[in-house]
């Protein structure tokens, strides 16, 4: 089972996401609230082969989320580290998605 | 853009994401060795001048940066990457491979000694740790460039990946070709690029 660690701060919309994503063979867990989804990457047995950050909002906030989620992650695990996607509702200036790509992450425009 | 599409281009990102995980994994990285005339650039080709030996992922060339001897060294390995080659076939292969091509006196100098090949396979083990670093990939060079043991003390080494030969003439025109590729910025930061993940500190 491919795991994906979903984030999104839209509760709404969260359902109409993570279900198209469990019918296609994805586990997903959901989270909304930043500091958990740090602590949840921050687990000391690596679980999540994909990390989905859907930035609704302000680009930048979820770029900063981004590198946090990512440096926590390597804390803990150097090996395993899992694929980061950065899903963005709102067009992103080139600056950042530069900055994402140097995160080692990807980018997708919705 | 409505949600199914949305969640469309989601699991197209992540199944592509997943695929090339699983290419790398099956297959090891991707090489690309350099040389500089342009004659032959088969895998039979064997006395050559090499310019350079490059890591290619995600659309971005790393280079790796070795020596002469150390290129010649790992486009050995790379020609014959099937079998694990040990210090001593490694000295023979280099001498036949010479002895049919280039004039008598050359082959002395471009043989790699057996007592050598430890020390070269640890610096290109260094540099391949390098520079799968700045491609971002989570390979120890030991896997990209293995050891296998014999039944004796000997050790083969082997490699992990997949390799081309170019010359400088074809790269040149392979890189052209990469630049003309119509949205090819959009494409390499939305779905194949990768950076160096050492920038987070910075």
């Amino acid at each position: 089972m491919r795991r994906v660690l979903l984030i999104d701060q839209s509760k709404e919309h969260v359902a109409a996401l993570k279900a198209p994503l469990c019918r296609r063979g994805f586990q997903v867990r959901v989270e909304d609230l930043r500091w958990r989804a740090i602590q949840v990457l921050r687990q000391s047995v690596p679980r999540w082969e994909f990390v989905v950050i859907v930035a609704r909002g302000n680009a930048e906030e979820d770029v900063t989320l981004l590198r946090d989620l990512i440096v926590a992650s390597q804390q803990f695990h150097q090996s395993e580290s899992p694929e980061f996607l950065l899903a963005a509702c709102t067009s992103c200036a080139p600056s950042l998605r530069i900055q994402i790509a140097q995160m080692g992450a990807r980018y997708v425009r919705l | 853009m409505s949600v199914s599409e949305a969640v469309d281009r989601i699991i197209d990102e992540l199944e592509f994401i997943e695929a090339e995980r699983r290419q790398l994994k099956a297959k090891g990285p991707h090489f690309m060795i350099v040389q500089r005339d342009g004659e032959q650039c088969n895998a039979c080709a064997s006395h050559r001048d090499f310019a350079a030996v490059y890591l290619l992922h995600q659309g971005r060339f790393f280079q790796v940066s070795l020596g002469t001897v150390l290129m010649r060294l790992f486009d050995y390995l790379a020609r014959h990457n099937r079998v694990a080659q040990t210090a001593k076939q490694i000295e023979n292969g280099t001498r036949i491979d010479l002895s049919l091509r280039v004039p008598r006196d050359a082959v002395s100098t471009s043989v790699i000694p057996r007592r050598y090949v430890r020390v070269y396979v640890r610096r290109i083990r260094q540099a391949l740790g390098v520079a799968l670093r700045q491609a971002g990939l989570e390979i120890e060079s030991d896997a990209v460039l293995a050891s296998d043991g014999t039944a004796l003390n000997e050790v083969g080494y082997r490699f992990h990946g997949t390799f081309e030969w170019l010359n400088t003439a074809e790269v040149q025109q392979a890189t052209k070709d990469w630049a003309e590729v119509p949205n090819r910025v959009t494409a390499s930061t939305s779905t194949h690029f990768r950076g160096r993940r050492s920038h987070l500190g910075g």
